[in-house]
């Protein structure tokens, strides 16, 4: 009987160290965070004057995110053409 | 500002393919690779709606979550991108994405996959804006010239919208308001959550 539950203990502790690859493990190297990476990309309004760019500031927020705002409304019919 | 999304409005779209079209032009895209495609369900039957598929630039994006070598990264505009010289070509990004966005060139014979490329919302990539070597590796950088992806704003039905978020539920809403029907935002769900919920960038 003894070594009956001995062996049942023992299967238990098999089965639950099986249970381990189970668990998910964090792929990331030790201080790495997902999407951050890639950090040599710059924002899009920053930078040289473009050849083929719209009427905006290099390097001027503002100016560039009005610049898409008009452009988005470009889109809108009701607006472009009207009602 | 502003969180980058697309707006594909089923009601509209007549499968022309100009999206299709214009994305490759302007990028230079290689044969064999679709960074926009259109899809049509219910082909031939009552009721048939077509849809401009590409990389929706996802709020929670499963393809930088899965990515083993981390090559993707966002914007503060919310837009997905990744940088080829990480890329390694394991193909995980496009069994993740729920839209079928990433593709990959053939590099070699017995079908050795080249680098992921995939919609940038025509933002380029880490290269120096309007470089050559961004232009080279991901086309054209339309967003750091002032203007939107090529494939919305050449759109000749307006089916496909690309732009600012809320500006687009906007324009949208009003559309729905004047026609009465055609509420739904097929995948919106899917990549910008429930409701089209804003997330910061990571």
């Amino acid at each position: 009987m003894r070594k009956l539950r001995i062996a049942a203990l023992a299967v238990g502790v098999v089965a639950l160290s099986g249970l381990v690859a189970c668990s998910e493990q964090p792929q990331l190297l030790e201080g790495q965070e997902m999407g951050k990476t890639v950090t040599r990309d710059t924002a899009s309004w920053e930078g040289d004057p473009l050849t083929f760019q719209t009427q905006y500031t290099r390097g001027d927020r503002e100016s560039w995110e009005s610049a898409l705002r008009q452009r988005v409304q470009g889109q809108n019919e009701y607006i472009r053409i009207g009602d | 500002m502003a969180r980058m999304k697309f707006i594909c409005d089923a009601e509209r779209c007549i499968e022309c393919n100009s999206c299709v079209t214009a994305c490759k032009q302007e990028h230079e895209i290689p044969w064999g690779v679709n960074r926009r495609r259109v899809v049509t369900l219910n082909d031939g039957q009552p009721g048939e709606r077509s849809i401009s598929v590409a990389c929706m630039h996802c709020s929670d994006a499963p393809c930088m979550a899965v990515c083993p070598v981390d090559c993707f990264y966002r914007t503060s505009e919310g837009v997905v991108l990744h940088d080829k010289d990480l890329c390694i070509g394991c193909g995980y990004c496009f069994y993740a994405c729920p839209f079928g966005a990433p593709q990959f060139p053939q590099a070699g014979a017995f079908g050795l996959r080249g680098k992921m490329d995939k919609c940038t919302f025509c933002a380029g990539g880490p290269e120096k804006d309007g470089s050559p070597e961004e232009f080279a590796k991901y086309g054209r950088n339309r967003l750091a010239e002032g203007k939107l992806p090529v494939c919305a704003e050449m759109c000749s039905t307006k089916a496909l919208l690309g732009g600012d978020g809320e500006q687009l539920a906007t324009i949208y809403r009003q559309r729905v308001m004047a026609r009465g029907k055609g509420a739904e935002l097929w995948g919106w769900g899917t990549a910008y959550g429930p409701g089209g919920a804003q997330q910061r960038p990571r």
